[in-house]
């Protein structure tokens, strides 16, 4: 859980100079970023300040306009062949989950690596009950999205993406569609994964979460990052105005 | 009970005197021998319609998909493809085809036909498919594009499975009406069961019993069709999603 990596591997992800425009606005304007293997970075900062935006051209659901982007040393480049290949070493969990709601959750685990990383049908579906066993579903296997409450639904999501064992897990605010109850379930097995080791790049405004399982923190205002830290340092003596400005609204 | 007997025809003047059991027995006898013509044109009927909804199908299907590739000029030609073919009356297709094509490519009546039809209901079904496929939330594609499915695993696992429940209702729709659609080919000679029907109907003259039992024969199947669509619906259902079908 170094902030450093280690030399023998290239860092999980790298991406410089992002540059992201929708028309004339900039949504992105030369940002930086470089997660090591094992660490978890947190995204934070005022709504519109493209931490969002940042995570989604991460695996690509956004093209950017200039700028390069790695995945564990592999060039994620929309406009080219290798994309899928790229985005399948990149979990990502959405907001709205985003579940295929004509699969059982089961199903949704198992079909990604069954199409995309081409297992049997038996391997793969061995390995989605693995998942879902792992955020606590085991007794959810058949049961599709409509029949589950918002948090399993966020579980099953999580274990979709895990399924494709990536080198890196995108989180968008994943629990800012979950009713105050069903948070907790989510951020629990989120803090395993992080205890885990697995790589990870979270927008999200539970800052007590942050806290606990970020290593580092990056604070994005107006398309740009103003400042890294700890969370303790960015929480409790952040340096940039716009950015104790913002904790001491939310804090 | 004369007025019983159909429009004023010279064939069958039906007496008083003979009483209701003689007109029943003389109307059984004529509604037999109708439907002993008829009956043998009912599977050109099914089979012209069968060929052209599977020929729309298949054409619906590129032209309803293609626009999802976002090439501009593939999205503008299939959009003038379902305009041209959606604003030209059926019978129009057909004679064009028939006499303008047909001549110059020598086509038979049958193809003429299968072809006009099939044509014709593509276009109503690209637009189904579009319209289903449109359905379908954006956040569905990002999914499937972020396990790393290419657009074509993410429109085959994803995207079509569900859109196939939105798209199920109106084909039945347009498949029914292309069966009853399909008695139009009978202006261009192709034998089939409203031909049979003129044919009769212009060997004896009996046109009320003639075109009541053409009906009877087509809403027969109609009805047929609407079961299986239902059956399918339910198919394709999905437990607490959408629908107002349930799933048993």
């Amino acid at each position: 859980m170094n902030g450093s990596g280690d030399n023998s591997h290239p860092p999980a992800v790298t991406a410089r100079q992002i540059v992201k425009r929708y028309g004339s606005l900039t949504a992105l304007g030369g940002v930086d970023l470089e997660v090591a293997h094992s660490e978890v970075v947190a995204l934070v900062g005022p709504s519109g300040s493209g931490k969002s935006t940042l995570l989604r051209c991460l695996n690509g659901l956004e093209t950017v306009d200039s700028g390069t982007i790695e995945i564990a040393g592999k060039r994620l480049d929309t406009r080219a062949q290798t994309i899928h290949a790229v985005r399948a070493e990149v979990g990502m969990v959405f907001q709205q989950f985003n579940l295929f709601p004509h699969l059982t959750a089961l199903e949704n685990v198992a079909l990604a690596p069954q199409v995309v990383r081409r297992l049997s049908r038996e391997v793969a579906r061995a390995r989605a009950k693995e998942k879902l066993l792992r955020v606590g579903l085991g007794d959810k296997l058949d049961a599709h999205p409509a029949e589950l409450s918002g948090g399993q639904q966020q579980r099953v999501a999580i274990a979709r993406a895990l399924a494709m064992h990536p080198h890196v897990m995108l989180f968008d605010e994943p629990t800012s569609a979950l009713d105050t109850e069903m948070i907790g379930e989510v951020l629990a097995v989120m803090r395993d994964l992080a205890l885990s080791g697995m790589t990870m790049v979270l927008v999200s405004h539970e800052l007590n979460f942050v806290r606990e399982v970020a290593n580092r923190v990056a604070f994005l205002d107006a398309g740009s990052i103003l400042e890294w830290g700890t969370p303790r340092e960015m929480f409790d003596h952040p340096q940039h105005p716009r950015a104790s400005e913002f904790f001491q609204k939310i804090l | 009970m004369a007025w019983l007997v159909g429009a004023g025809d010279g064939v069958t003047v039906v007496s008083c005197r003979g009483g209701v059991i003689d007109f029943l027995a003389k109307q059984g006898t004529l509604a037999l021998n109708i439907l002993k013509f008829l009956l043998p044109a009912v599977p050109a009927t099914i089979i012209i319609t069968l060929l052209s909804f599977i020929l729309a199908l298949i054409l619906g299907a590129v032209v309803g998909l293609l626009p999802l590739w976002r090439r501009p000029v593939v999205t503008f030609l299939t959009r003038a493809y379902v305009d041209v073919m959606r604003g030209v009356p059926l019978l129009v297709h057909i004679f064009f085809i028939y006499f303008g094509l047909g001549s110059v490519l020598n086509l038979d009546r049958f193809s003429a036909g299968v072809l006009a039809v099939g044509i014709c209901y593509s276009a109503y079904l690209a637009e189904i498919i579009r319209a289903g496929v449109l359905s379908i939330a954006q956040g569905q594609y990002e999914a499937a594009a972020s396990l790393g499915m290419s657009s074509l695993q993410s429109l085959r696992h994803v995207v079509l499975p569900q859109a196939v429940r939105t798209i199920i209702p109106p084909t039945a729709n347009e498949f029914i009406a292309c069966l009853k659609d399909s008695s139009l080919v009978s202006i261009i000679g192709l034998r089939e069961l409203t031909r049979a029907g003129r044919e009769y109907y212009s060997q004896f003259f009996v046109d009320f019993q003639t075109w009541f039992l053409v009906g009877l024969i087509y809403l027969a199947m109609t009805l047929a069709l609407t079961r299986v669509t239902r059956g399918l619906e339910r198919r394709f259902a999905v437990k607490g999603y959408g629908s107002g079908v349930q799933r048993r």
